[in-house]
């Protein structure tokens, strides 16, 4: 048996420039509003972006780009949906806010699926959002994936360190491209040090420190607060330092 | 049409498996799941091949989609379950069929903790070179 989609996935992810999977070993330590900022953070900068949420479980970026149930345009493939100036897919706008319990077997034979049959316009960047883990969506990516590069994400704590430590020793063994580390959720200079020492200990470079932002939560669902939040004000500091 | 992608990663792994021999039959098979329009596809098949200068011949095989309960073990065949859908629903499990599972619950005791045990999507089945 031959799975033909296989034999797409690169030529599909052809047209964009650099892809970038936010990742991490441990759930809650901010992937989705990474992501998400990150992605309109380089569209104000004037690059063209998608955004793809590999989290096929329990989607969430949808929500910070208010995006609506409904599904996409087919031509030749499916569309991406264009919103808020973002390129963006995920399975939200085809099941909205039903549950979606997937196995393993078939969480990856979805994630292929919209890998393959995607038709991404022409990119500066493809952001992926991935659930957090080691195991099917990012064996997944980095299995299918030539070009992909990890943007990992960490808090300043000891059970994230862990989570992230096993990741990072996943990812290295693969030899995948990490761009660098992000210590997200950062509230004084003491746990900045400690996600310092981390990177070092890592080998991975820290490409941006994020503080922990009160705020956020009451932002969500308002794309104009949400920018004007010291979070993705960091952010964009840190598309800033991507920026080619 | 979604079609045109799937037949376009059909003809691409064809290409690609052949690694330069001749395709004297390739068996496409095509799981009830994804609900692919067979016209539509066979047309962009058709097409595809001659653009790529493919040879051969290509056989559709439509495979009956067969689902079974992980809680209660009950087997059931997709097309009992697909008259109860509306269209955005089969549309969307036409796109991404492991979608079926927001949708489609066991008929016996109503859990979502199903596999899809045949008849998921396209795949090539068997692949003879000259």
């Amino acid at each position: 048996m031959i799975d033909p989609r296989l034999y797409v996935v690169n030529e599909r992810l052809s047209r964009v420039g650099t892809i970038l999977a936010v990742a991490s070993g441990k759930g809650g330590v901010g992937k989705t509003l990474i992501s998400s900022a990150l992605a309109l953070a380089l569209r104000d900068l004037g690059l063209k972006v998608g955004l793809l949420d590999l989290d096929v479980n329990c989607p969430n970026c949808h929500i910070i780009l208010g995006v609506k149930e409904g599904l996409p345009k087919e031509e030749r493939g499916i569309l991406p949906i264009e919103v808020n100036g973002l390129s963006f897919l995920s399975v939200y706008p085809f099941v909205g806010r039903r549950a979606l319990p997937l196995r393993g077997g078939e969480k990856v034979s979805a994630i292929t699926e919209m890998l393959a049959v995607t038709k991404w316009p022409k990119l500066n960047y493809l952001i992926m959002d991935l659930p957090p883990g080691t195991d099917d969506e990012l064996l997944e990516v980095i299995k299918s994936i030539d070009n992909v590069n990890f943007l990992v994400v960490t808090t300043p704590s000891q059970l994230s360190f862990e989570s992230v430590t096993r990741l990072v020793g996943i990812l290295k063994e693969r030899k995948a491209r990490i761009k660098g580390l992000i210590g997200n959720m950062v509230k004084s200079v003491e746990e900045m040090r400690r996600v310092e020492g981390f990177a070092y200990e890592l080998g991975v470079e820290l490409i941006a420190t994020i503080s922990y932002d009160l705020y956020i939560e009451q932002a969500l669902g308002n794309l104009t607060t949400f920018k004007s939040t010291n979070f993705f004000k960091e952010v964009l500091k840190l598309a800033r330092k991507l920026k080619p | 049409m979604h079609e045109w992608a799937l037949a376009e990663a059909v003809i691409e792994a064809l290409i690609r498996c052949s690694k330069g021999k001749e395709v004297q039959v390739g068996t496409v098979a095509i799981g009830e799941l994804q609900q692919v329009d067979l016209r539509v596809f066979e047309y962009a098949l058709k097409i595809l091949m001659r653009e790529r200068g493919l040879k051969g011949g290509i056989k559709l095989v439509v495979e009956k989609a067969l689902l079974k309960c992980r809680e209660c073990g009950y087997e059931w065949l997709w097309e009992d379950t697909v008259k109860e859908l509306d269209e955005p629903s089969r549309e969307a499990i036409h796109f991404i069929p492991e979608l079926v599972h927001a949708f489609v619950k066991c008929p016996n005791c109503g859990s979502r903790d199903y596999d899809i045990i045949k008849g998921r999507g396209v795949y090539i089945r068997e692949l003879k070179l000259v």
